[in-house]
């Protein structure tokens, strides 16, 4: 998620905090979903929403769980960095090139992060229900997907388009 | 290979997904649209070769024609209008080319209700008059223009683009007018000019303008022809 | 639960937000990034060297193909223009004014490439269709055609009896045209659509561009880049070397990016950068002058004029009615060619010799 990057403190500690949330979660398999909804302060409605399904890929988190040694399969086809890395900047230069059909972000605008939870997930007071925060009749774009040895990520954009 | 996303199930229905390869291939040939482009109507232009393209719209550019040359016949006669600009900026993701012809449109539409008054205070005409100043070697002719016609005077597009223009060409007390102007005569939206108006300020209080900027007076001053300038009041009777 | 799957919600979901509201960002709205007009530094007015901003000549270029990633103009050291429009390359000669066409694609595929070789004699031309041709352009005839590109070549490169081929699919093909298995390597590290390439006047490197936003710098005899940089936020098509500091290059960047960026190409380092608020079409070193000129596509369409090292900007010269696509230099180096989507090709004095010399190398 470096791919946000943000030079104001406030929103880096913002960030921080629901990294270090989320971090717990992916490791222990909990979420299948992150969103990140960006909303118009003055309307209200949900203009951007970004979405990162996140698959855990077998074996890796039953391992990292139960501790067990038998459980614990070592990915037989450890995934080179170099190739992560190629992957991840690929869906950078996508998210860049989004600003190609995105409609410009006019006014003041304010961001949710969401996360879909398996139903026994354990969520600090912060974390509370919420609805899915979709759009209605949204542009759909589906970027790049890319993987390490314990998850693959795929990203689906949606946006409304403005008033011509 | 066929795990269809999930979100493809849920939510946003009633749009198919694009994937972003089909438009990132050809990402320079895309201008971007501050209103946004749609992804699927980009991924439909791009899908066709340049030769296939030419063979594609031709006709479809035909009807266009033939419903603005009907035009003078509907309510609305703007209408199709805007429909052929927006089929140009969907069929056209360049923008002004000699095979768009956008500016051509633009100009037809923009001059063809410039005396239309129940078109004045209209923002979709207004934003053709928008689109068009981007093509403009002067826009602030434009503006000016547009000023003395009271095109978009009740508008607050008309006084954010301009103070807009104005601000990025480094005549920001003439900006700051601008929007005094727009806020003094009730421009609607009135709130989101007033918002603009304070993002603005902001904007000013960090980087001052410089002593030697233009000033006013920015718009024309309307002089009503045979305005009172001095003597009796009115109705009087000479 | 059928109907739940098929809405895509398990049932034993939970959809949690993270409450606290965001922070206000503290920044003041940037106006740029809400209105394509980006701030237009003027020209520095104190008159540096004048340059004429009319066109010497314009030529009606019907069926331009308004496409960034196609190198459709080249002009040859025998003073031949060659120019694709759609499915025929036409030749002008700059001498004569003469006019001829020289071949017509077919079956639906159009030129995407031409390049003149080195010493005018004959024209490579790519197709859409991933051909690669080679025409003997006083005989009007083809010579050989070097097929096997899967997809098509937008970019071509001449070095001596070398010619490099850039490929949609990345690849960039070296091919001996003198021998009948052409193909003799492959430089393989583009990941998507090549469509600038530049042979160093030396042919000891080659500089490659791409729609993946790298450069790459390669060593004529290794089939892995020297440098590969990513410093550019958009495709790269624009590249030139420098004619008077041989391992200097210049690249410039598409829409999103609007820079252009300086390379010495022995250490790998970026030694200049200037953002120049367009998208960066061409680039083109002055043979006669310390300058570059570039052209641009959105949203300013213009051709600019720099001074280097200094990076000052001579003049903008509002060259078309949209974007300028291709460039090339005469071979005397005075005079600019310029195609734009508004279907004109254009001829700029705007290196007027005023008797001096060509610069050398070193």
């Amino acid at each position: 998620m470096n791919m946000l990057v943000t030079i104001d403190s406030e929103v880096k500690a913002y960030i921080k905090k629901i990294m270090g949330q989320l971090h717990k979660w992916l490791v222990s398999g909990k979420i299948s979903k992150l969103i990140v909804a960006i909303t118009s302060k003055d309307t209200g409605e949900v203009v951007e929403r970004w979405q990162f399904d996140v698959q855990v890929l077998s074996g890796t988190v039953s391992a990292a769980e139960s501790g067990s040694s038998e459980s614990a399969k070592e990915p037989d086809h450890s995934k080179p960095q170099e190739e992560i890395q190629k992957e991840v900047q690929a869906i950078i230069r996508q998210i860049t090139a989004s600003v190609t059909f995105l409609p410009v972000l006019e006014g003041r605008c304010t961001f949710n992060v969401l996360v879909y939870a398996d139903g026994d997930v354990q969520a600090p007071v912060e974390w509370v229900d919420s609805d899915a925060k979709t759009i209605k009749n949204a542009e759909q774009v589906q970027l790049r997907s890319f993987s390490t040895d314990k998850h693959k990520i795929d990203t689906l954009v949606a946006y409304s388009l403005g008033d011509a | 290979m066929s795990i269809i996303p999930s979100a493809q199930l849920e939510g946003q229905v009633g749009s198919s997904i694009v994937q972003f390869s089909d438009i990132e291939d050809y990402k320079e040939n895309i201008q971007p649209l501050r209103e946004g482009r749609s992804a699927q109507s980009l991924a439909n232009a791009l899908a066709v070769t340049p030769l296939q393209a030419k063979d594609l719209r031709s006709p479809e550019r035909q009807e266009f024609e033939k419903r603005i040359s009907e035009a003078s016949e509907l309510d609305d006669p703007i209408e199709p209008y805007l429909e052929y600009i927006k089929w140009i900026n969907n069929a056209f993701p360049q923008g002004q080319t000699s095979d768009s012809g956008l500016v051509n449109i633009l100009e037809r539409c923009t001059s063809q209700f410039r005396d239309a008054s129940f078109y004045k205070d209209d923002p979709r005409y207004l934003k053709v008059w928008m689109q068009y100043a981007k093509y403009s070697d002067a826009p602030k002719e434009i503006f000016t223009y547009l000023a003395r016609k009271e095109i978009g005077k009740n508008l607050s597009l008309f006084y954010e683009e301009y103070a807009s223009y104005l601000e990025v060409n480094n005549c920001k007390n003439q900006a700051n007018e601008v929007y005094q102007i727009g806020i003094s005569v009730n421009a609607r939206p009135l709130e989101r000019l007033k918002r603009r108006y304070s993002e603005f300020s902001e904007r000013l209080a960090r980087n001052p303008p410089d002593a030697n900027e233009p000033s006013s007076p920015v718009l024309p001053i309307i002089r009503p022809a045979l305005a009172l300038k001095g003597g009796p009041l009115s109705a009087d009777p000479i | 639960t059928s109907v739940a799957e098929a809405c895509g919600i398990a049932l034993n979901t939970r959809i949690l937000e993270f409450q606290p509201a965001a922070p206000q960002s503290s920044k003041p709205v940037d106006l740029r990034s809400q209105y394509n007009r980006p701030l237009r530094p003027a020209a520095n007015a104190q008159a540096r060297r004048k340059v004429p901003t009319g066109p010497e000549r314009v030529l009606d270029a019907p069926g331009l193909i308004d496409d960034y990633y196609l190198n459709l103009l080249d002009w040859s050291c025998g003073n031949q223009v060659a120019v694709a429009l759609e499915q025929t390359v036409y030749i002008w000669s700059a001498s004569t004014g003469s006019v001829s066409s020289l071949m017509d694609s077919t079956n639906g595929t159009y030129v995407s490439s031409v390049r003149w070789s080195g010493d005018g004699a004959y024209l490579s031309v790519g197709l859409s269709d991933g051909d690669v041709q080679i025409w003997d352009v006083e005989d009007q005839t083809k010579l050989r055609s070097m097929s096997g590109h899967s997809a098509r070549v937008g970019v071509l490169s001449w070095d001596k009896h070398m010619l490099s081929s850039g490929c949609r699919d990345g690849s960039i093909w070296n091919h001996d045209v003198r021998v009948a298995q052409h193909k003799v390597s492959e430089f393989n590290n583009h990941a998507a659509e090549v469509c600038g390439l530049e042979w160093r006047a030396d042919g000891a490197q080659l500089a490659s561009g791409g729609n993946d936003n790298v450069v790459n710098i390669w060593d004529a005899r290794s089939s892995t880049p020297k440098f590969t940089k990513t410093n550019h936020k958009a495709a790269v098509k624009a590249l030139a070397w420098c004619p008077w500091q041989t391992n200097l290059l210049a690249s410039g960047g598409g829409s999103q990016d609007k820079h252009i960026h300086f390379w010495n190409s022995t250490t790998g380092a970026r030694v200049n950068s200037i953002d120049t608020g367009s998208q960066v079409t061409s680039l083109r070193w002055s043979s006669l002058y310390k300058e570059i000129v570039s052209s641009h596509g959105f949203p300013n369409n213009y051709l600019s004029i720099w001074s280097y090292p200094t990076l000052t900007k001579n003049v903008d010269i509002q060259a078309h009615d949209s974007r300028v696509l291709h460039t090339a230099l005469s071979p005397d180096g005075q005079t600019l060619a310029t195609c734009a989507s508004d279907e004109n090709l254009k001829f700029w004095k705007i290196f007027e010799s005023m008797g001096r010399k060509v610069a050398s190398a070193g």
